[in-house]
């Protein structure tokens, strides 16, 4: 098989990431529990993974790092501490569910920046009108339908001198390329483990740049004579039992993307895209979403065909061992922005552990089942 | 060798204590603070020898560490709290 599935999860990951999640399970307890060896292990990991993710994303705490279960869990934290029913949202229109529904869910006024593909000057300029009287802002830093990567730092820049806290979901660029907590001056970034960090599935974190209300309480190993939650990150946000393995699956994977640099693998899968663009230029009838502006889109690639559907060629390629993903990818929003929201896509995203021939095979096959599927 | 405790509010606070004091050079353990000391139910905690009980606290104000209390041991294990 060859996997292109990775803006949904990393299916290969570094050895060590396995190595240790067994060794995880086999010889750790939970955190903030206890005193004892295999307790005390569970915490040093947890807090070596803390201080790896804050040196790659620049927070100047360990504790600022908060262990979800994944990005949607996070981004949930943060939507619920910063909008209340009827609040003004200016969000990008780009976004996924796990931002829409919860937005929608509290009954917030959501304005969606509706600016063309890859054209960040519109989408400048609608932000900044549409922030005046905003309560919140959000925006991914690059789509998980389209691979576009938002000017987030120049949105930063507008939320703080509108004085409007900013929501970032990294789902899709932690990991692939340069994510600056201090710089940014967002209120909290959200991203899973399991895709460009190379975790596990059952891993998230939030990076907090303030002290939000918890979505869950319970017991976090201290403070344990009161009956609200502690007032301190983490201990805030992590009622309950640590997904210990999974933490140690996802040190390691941060470990890896440190040691490689997380731009360098960014591009790397970016170069991967270019050979598999190159390679299916020349299949009739297919439209490729793509800018060869390296700085606006990510190692993501939709595209669809304008006779087949989408599902149907995703499924001839699923069938034919390429691993790709059709529809809406749970980012309506994001199709109705670029007007594919009737037709749908077929996602390629990109891993740096593929080869040139993997990806050159896949494109062969691609060409295949149009082939196929047209006559 | 005596030792002092030096309190923190959770476990991820007493890790970067323990870090910290690692990394300025001094012999440092985490432990969880005995209930008789755990005011708010349960704490943890870093244990220095008490003649690194300044240059601890020197590095933890200097790096923003947080903490609480300071206890030093007395012979029978229990804790007697300093001063500061």
């Amino acid at each position: 098989m060859i996997y292109l599935d990775c803006a949904a999860t990393s299916l290969q990951k570094p050895k060590r990431v396995y190595q240790a999640m067994h060794q995880a399970v086999k010889t750790m307890a939970s955190p903030g529990r206890g005193a004892y060896v295999s307790a005390m292990r569970a915490a040093e990991t947890a807090y070596l993974c803390r201080m790896e993710l804050a040196e790659l994303f620049h927070v100047s705490e360990p504790d600022h790092i908060v262990f979800t279960f994944n990005a949607t869990h996070a981004l949930n934290i943060a939507i619920r501490d910063l909008v209340s029913s009827g609040d003004k949202v200016v969000v990008s229109g780009y976004e996924h569910n796990s931002v829409m529904r919860p937005l929608y869910q509290l009954g917030a006024d959501v304005r969606a920046v509706r600016s063309a593909l890859f054209d960040d000057g519109e989408l400048m300029e609608q932000y900044d009108t549409m922030l005046n009287g905003a309560k919140a802002a959000v925006c991914t830093a690059m789509s998980n339908v389209f691979g576009y990567i938002i000017p987030m730092y120049e949105i930063s820049v507008l939320c703080r001198k509108k004085g409007v806290p900013l929501i970032v979901d990294a789902s899709q660029l932690a990991g692939a390329g340069a994510l600056d907590f201090e710089k940014l001056g967002a209120a909290y970034i959200a991203m899973p483990g399991h895709k460009g960090l190379l975790g596990p599935q059952g891993t998230g974190v939030l990076l907090c740049g303030k002290m939000p209300e918890p979505l869950m309480s319970g017991g976090t190993g201290s403070e344990s004579k009161s009956m609200m939650m502690p007032d301190f990150l983490p201990d805030r946000l992590e009622a309950g039992t640590h997904n210990i393995p999974g933490i140690a699956g996802l040190l390691e994977g941060v470990r890896y993307i440190r040691r490689n640099g997380a731009e360098k693998i960014g591009l790397r899968e970016r170069k991967l895209m270019d050979l598999f663009v190159n390679n299916i230029a020349e299949i009739e009838g297919v439209e490729t979403f793509y800018t060869l502006d390296k700085s606006k889109q990510g190692a993501v690639l939709s595209l669809r065909h304008e006779s087949i559907d989408s599902q149907i060629l995703t499924e001839a390629l699923g069938n034919t061992g390429v691993a790709v993903r059709g529809g809406l990818h749970c980012a309506p929003s994001a199709h109705e922005t670029v007007g594919t929201l009737d037709s749908g896509t077929v996602r390629f995203s990109f891993s740096p552990f593929l080869s040139d021939d993997d990806v050159r095979r896949a494109a062969q096959i691609l060409k295949i089942c149009v082939n196929k599927l047209k006559t | 060798m005596e030792y002092h405790l030096i309190m923190c509010r959770s476990l991820t606070y007493a890790q970067r204590a323990l870090y910290t004091l690692e990394r300025g050079g001094v012999n440092v353990s985490l432990v969880k603070a005995p209930q008789a000391v755990s005011r708010t139910g349960c704490s943890y905690g870093v244990r220095v020898s008490s003649k690194r009980l300044q240059t601890s606290l020197a590095l933890l104000k200097a790096k923003k560490v947080p903490f609480g209390k300071v206890y030093r041991y007395l012979s029978g294990g229990e804790l007697e709290e300093v001063e500061l």
